[in-house]
């Protein structure tokens, strides 16, 4: 296999690797536009021009295959390099605008930063700003996108994701030299389901997210690793959130998953966290309670309702629950319920959680954990009709609830109305859930848990790929997260108390459950996705000011 | 005058397969069909052809760089988008000698291994499309080519396919993307088009010219071609000459032959009986010889290249002592310009700025440091970008600058006035001033406006 | 919107051709030929014809010299501005012409007959300075060569 020597330091590669990528494997910084890991590369912004040892002039490292003994010298190393590099970025700006006080870009601009950067950018101008050639601005795209056309470097990144990756092609260049202009037709706004990327990929203010824009700087943001609860994909994404409130949400890379997209529902799916009024505190009927007496209260009248009268408890969560909660219920209901049944089951989960509902992420099972569920040994038995025709029966003591309303597409009526009347059979039932959700009313208990990006577990995808997701923000008060609340019910049940960290909740499984056997957080984390956004943009902001 | 592929083009008729047979066409297409493939790239290797359509990269050594699989297909390309400044070769070599360039196209795609040829021509070329559009269905009644040309089991179609307007089609990478249903924009190399070409198989995409030549390759030999010419530029070279000449045209000459005698008897001598001021030799992409430089010359690869500039396309223009060069120069500048493709950043925005720059010069508006600013920007386009148009834009840019530069010179500012002018300092709309009266007039002309409105 | 004939040679080439995108330039220049520009609305019907987007189409169709976005005169005449009909005079013979025909650069004539377009050198140097009526080469051109053209 080919080694190459890069400013210096040697990596061995695989043939066929570009420069660029064998540069980002070492972590050497290469300046980039065009070049993006899951596009063709292109090689139109010439960014990305390096001084390799026996060539005559500078190549672009995005479309230069790395050769045996091949020794690159990058702008850090190169001052043939870093006047190439220079120099293109000089004819970057000839016609930029230079609006960035005004553009919401700022911070996580290519163009700023790499302009800072002391070993290619921070020349004077010289363009007189009359000189420039001025195209439109604030062209709108439809809900998800605005598009700017003087901001526009002409990398092309957006062009070729809406051709190549989304397939709906609504974006293109029109006319020619310095008068390209990114444009869609007659400016119709854009129907791709995956618009929301075309933000992302764009390493400057020519397309930003409608959603977004002007909400945040983007230097106040925090950030939390997370995964869209959306789907069974399980896209890996970063969680921005400033003050404990969501901001936005952006993919991270995964090549395993999702690359480096996301669906806009998926995108979206945080909005609709806030989109019906949250449950805040315990219920039972009409009456608030304190958690102590509430899970007290849950524990006693499950016990009553089933093992006295010796009938099942019915376990029911759904797959939108964390490996972390559903282990735990497991646990909690096999210490205090002989007879029992675990069910996650409330539709086709089971045939959907790999039916594709599109060519590119999204499938047709809205829960993120229908596999964890599988594995954890829910849904052996006759899924929620059956149950519903047992309740029917008589044959089932008591319901024990945990319900998370889903993030894209809503529950069908069908189910609506199965557990409406499941919850009107059984005598006693306990839910624990995020919203107030009417087709919930009829439950007898009713225990505020927090809801996705609001604590941290797993989730298993449709492929059997276990991913991490933090926790962002806190839940209102008396919210908690349900794997407490499950250890509170614990200790009910055996007297005993018992750690519920979901870190160490997951060692547990890893050590029992075969499908999870040999991963821990670390594990997970250090497979998972590299940071959002996935490249170009790097952040040379303090150095690069701090050098002036 | 040496008469290799212009023999006949004399002879309206010679437009008429019956008459272009009964003058020998497709005798060499018939001996390539007699010899196995490789058999002839070998003779066209052998004969030392280099391609006519700017580069001059040995045409043998282009064919013998394909390896297709069994079944994968190849596509033979041929060049006639010829856009070139100044050049005007294939335009009547097409229009007068049809059926030697589709024998040229034939006997290529023989040796290659295409059984689809396309001829790709400029969209302001459709009348000549339609010639030979129509030499190519006397051919193909005559089944020389087609299904089974001339009974020889080998199937080639050739389809001939119109651009619509953009210099850049003659870019071998930007003619396939344009041919694909594209924008043409060049794409970035390797891989080359040897191995990723036309829908992304191996594809050879060759100059009209050189075509033709092969095709006499075929029919008289390696030899005799080699006998033509100089050591390293063999057979002739069509030269289209033009602008302050006598007789401008196309003229086929022997490789070697004196640049100064061609100007004087060929092209008729300067017009006028003015002063020659200097020569482009081959199309405005290559440098300007001025009347001193061009006095040793002959016209072949190598006498060329040892003056600093090239036999390119053979678009030889010729400027007389009345020329003012930098109105010329923004003339051409202006031509880059408007053709850049807009696809790679150095050639979009330098074409643009150079132009701008020189436009200002004219206007009166220049500053002190235009000339060194004009050579800077020349220099960050070149061999920075994807294809070879950047660098074509930079070499009249440099050239004209460094050999008539007192002319450029009395256009800058006197320095007193130039320091108030112009501040080169930060930007953003606080720098500099702006919006006098000439340069709104500048503004409002767009690079594909009225040309010369600001001279 | 097209003529049968048209219709016949865009089909022609897509039969022809590997890819529907193929046919697009030949699309474009039969469409520009019959409705003498590729506007929006030519640029939807030949997207719904292809099957291509319509964004697709006006990306190749805004690349090219010869396929406008707004509608030409009957007759297109182009002044070719290369650099060899500049040393010949163009930029005289261009100035006359926009008087001669009463328009600027762009612009088409009040009967309509006649759009007049400055472009880039047309490969017919030893004319120069050439012109094209359509896509007839004429040349050495002046005032009134294109005057007595205009009014054939």
């Amino acid at each position: 296999m080919p080694i190459v020597t890069i400013d210096g330091r040697q990596i061995e590669v695989e043939p066929g690797t570009s420069v660029i990528q064998a540069a980002d494997r070492l972590g050497v910084e290469i300046p980039r536009f065009c070049y993006h890991p899951d596009l063709r590369p292109e090689g139109n912004c010439r960014m990305c021009l390096v001084d390799v040892e026996g060539f005559q002039k500078p190549v672009v490292a995005c479309a230069t295959p790395v050769l045996d003994g091949m020794v690159v010298k990058t702008p850090h190393e190169s001052s043939v390099a870093s006047r190439a590099v220079n120099g293109v970025l000089e004819f970057l700006l000839v016609n930029h605008p230079l609006d960035c006080p005004i553009c919401d870009q700022a911070g996580e601009c290519s163009l700023q930063d790499f302009y800072m950067h002391p070993d290619y950018g921070q020349h004077p101008s010289r363009v007189d700003p009359v000189e420039k050639v001025h195209k439109r601005k604030r062209i709108d795209l439809g809900p998800r996108i605005v598009l700017d056309q003087e901001r526009c470097v002409m990398c092309s990144r957006c062009v070729r994701f809406s051709e190549e990756v989304s397939g709906f092609g609504e974006l293109q260049f029109v006319r020619r030299g310095n008068h390209v202009e990114l444009t869609a037709f007659e400016d119709r706004a854009l129907r791709d389901p995956y618009a929301g990327n075309l933000a992302d990929v764009c390493p400057v203010g020519a397309l930003t997210s409608r959603d977004f824009r002007f909400k945040r700087r983007v230097w106040h943001l925090s950030h939390t690793d997370s995964i869209c609860a959306g789907c069974s994909t399980g896209c890996n994404l970063r969680i921005d959130h400033f003050e404990g409130r969501i901001e936005r949400v952006v993919p991270r890379r995964n090549p395993d998953v999702n690359r480096s997209w996301i669906c806009d529902e998926g995108r979206l799916s945080f909005r609709r966290l806030a989109g019906a009024p949250r449950l805040t505190r315990p219920r039972r009927g009409d009456r608030e309670l304190l958690w102590p007496e509430a899970v007290a209260c849950a524990h006693e009248s499950l016990q009553t309702a089933s093992t006295a009268r010796g009938l099942p408890l019915l376990a029911f969560a759904s797959a939108s629950a964390t490996n972390e909660s559903l282990w735990l219920i497991r646990q909690y209901v096999e210490a205090a319920f002989p007879e029992h049944r675990l069910e996650f089951r409330l539709d086709r989960e089971t045939e959907a959680v790999a039916e594709r509902q599109d060519s590119l992420l999204r499938r047709a099972d809205k829960h993120p954990n229908t596999m964890g569920a599988l594995h954890l040994g829910y849904g052996r038995g006759v899924g929620l009709e059956g149950l519903v025709a047992m309740a029917e029966k008589g044959q089932l003591g008591a319901l024990f609830m945990l319900y998370y309303p889903p993030l894209v597409g809503e529950e069908s009526e069908e189910t609506k109305e199965r557990i409406v009347h499941l919850l009107q059979l059984v005598s006693e039932s306990v839910v624990l859930t995020t919203h107030e959700l009417p087709y919930l009313a009829d439950a007898k208990l009713l225990l505020p848990v927090a809801a996705w990006s609001e604590e941290e577990g797993t989730y298993t995808n449709y492929q059997g790929v276990t991913q991490h997701a933090g926790k962002a923000v806190s839940p209102q008060e008396a919210v908690r997260p349900a794997t407490d609340v499950l250890g509170d019910l614990w200790q009910c049940a055996t007297a005993a108390r018992r750690p519920t960290g979901s870190e160490h909740l997951f060692r547990e499984i890893a050590a029992s459950v075969p499908a999870f056997r040999g991963l821990s957080y670390a594990a997970l984390d250090s497979r998972a996705a590299t940071t959002y956004p996935p490249e170009g943009r790097m952040h040379y902001g303090q150095e690069g000011f701090a050098g002036r | 005058m040496a008469q290799l592929l212009t023999r006949n083009v004399l002879d309206p008729a010679q437009r008429e397969l019956q008459t272009a047979l009964r003058s020998g066409a497709y005798l060499g297409f018939k001996q390539a069909l007699s010899l196995p493939a490789h058999e002839v790239v070998a003779e066209i290797e052998a004969s030392g052809l280099r391609g006519r359509g700017g580069a001059g990269f040995p045409t043998g050594r282009k064919w013998s760089f394909i390896h297709a699989a069994l079944d994968q297909p190849v596509y033979l390309l041929c060049n006639a988008d010829e856009s070139e400044p100044g050049t005007f070769k294939d335009h009547y070599l097409i229009e007068r000698d049809p059926h030697l360039v589709l024998e040229g196209v034939a006997i290529a795609a023989y040796a290659i291994g295409a059984h689809q040829a396309y001829i790709y021509m400029r969209g302001e070329y459709a009348s000549i499309a339609e010639t030979l559009a129509r030499a190519l269905g006397e051919a193909l009644d005559a089944q020389i080519v087609g299904p089974n040309c001339m009974n020889s089991g080998y199937d080639l179609r050739i389809t001939i396919q119109l651009g619509a307007g953009a210099y850049i089609c003659g870019e071998e990478t930007g003619l396939i993307q344009s041919l694909e249903g594209r924008r043409a924009y060049p794409r970035v190399r390797p891989p080359f088009p040897a191995v990723h070409g036309f829908l992304q198989e191996p594809t050879v995409v060759n100059n009209v010219e050189t075509l033709a030549c092969a095709a006499r390759i075929m029919a008289e030999g390696a030899e005799a071609f080699k006998d033509l010419g100089t050591k390293q530029s063999a057979g002739t070279k069509l030269i289209s000459v033009s602008g302050a000449v006598e007789r401008p045209g196309v003229y086929e000459v022997e490789m070697g032959h004196p640049l100064m005698e061609f100007l004087a008897h060929e092209a008729g001598g300067v017009r006028r009986g003015r002063g020659l001021k200097g020569v482009i030799p081959g199309g405005t992409s290559v440098p300007i010889l001025t009347a001193e430089e061009a006095a040793p010359l002959t016209i072949d690869y190598e006498s060329m290249q040892s003056a600093g500039t090239m036999l390119g396309s053979g678009g030889m223009i010729v400027f007389d002592e009345d020329t003012r060069m930098p109105h010329a120069l923004l003339r051409i500048a202006e031509f880059y310009a408007h053709e850049s493709c807009g696809e790679c950043t150095p050639c979009r925005e330098g074409t643009g700025w150079m132009a701008w720059v020189l436009r200002r010069l004219l206007a009166g508006e220049g500053r002190p440091d235009d000339l060194e600013l004009l050579l800077r920007v020349g220099d960050n386009i070149e061999g920075r970008t994807i294809c070879g148009l950047g660098d074509a834009s930079v070499q009249p840019v440099r050239s004209f600058i460094q050999k008539f530069r007192p002319e450029f010179e009395a256009l800058l500012p006197k320095e007193e006035q130039g320091t108030l002018a112009w501040q080169s300092h930060g930007h953003g709309p606080r720098s500099g001033r702006f919006g006098s009266p000439a340069k709104e007039a500048m503004r409002s002309q767009a690079v594909d406006g009225p040309p010369t409105a600001a001279l | 919107m097209l003529s049968k004939e048209a219709l016949r040679e865009i089909e022609a080439a897509r039969a022809e051709e590997e890819s529907a995108r193929h046919a697009l330039l030949t699309a474009l220049r039969t469409v520009q030929r019959e409705r003498r520009q590729v506007g929006p609305e030519e640029i939807a019907y030949i997207a719904d014809l292809l099957g291509l987007s319509p964004a697709v189409v006006q990306g190749v169709a805004r690349f090219y010299d010869q396929i406008t976005e707004t509608p030409t005169g009957q007759h297109v005449l182009s002044l070719c501005r290369g650099i060899s009909c500049y040393l010949c005079g163009a930029d005289d013979v261009a100035a006359e012409v926009r008087q001669l025909l009463g328009v600027e650069t762009g612009g088409t004539t009040a009967d309509g007959q006649f759009t007049l377009r400055l472009v880039e050198c047309v490969g017919a140097c030893d004319r120069a300075p050439a012109a094209m009526v359509d896509d007839r080469f004429v040349g050495p051109v002046q005032a009134d060569t294109i005057h007595a053209l205009t009014k054939l």
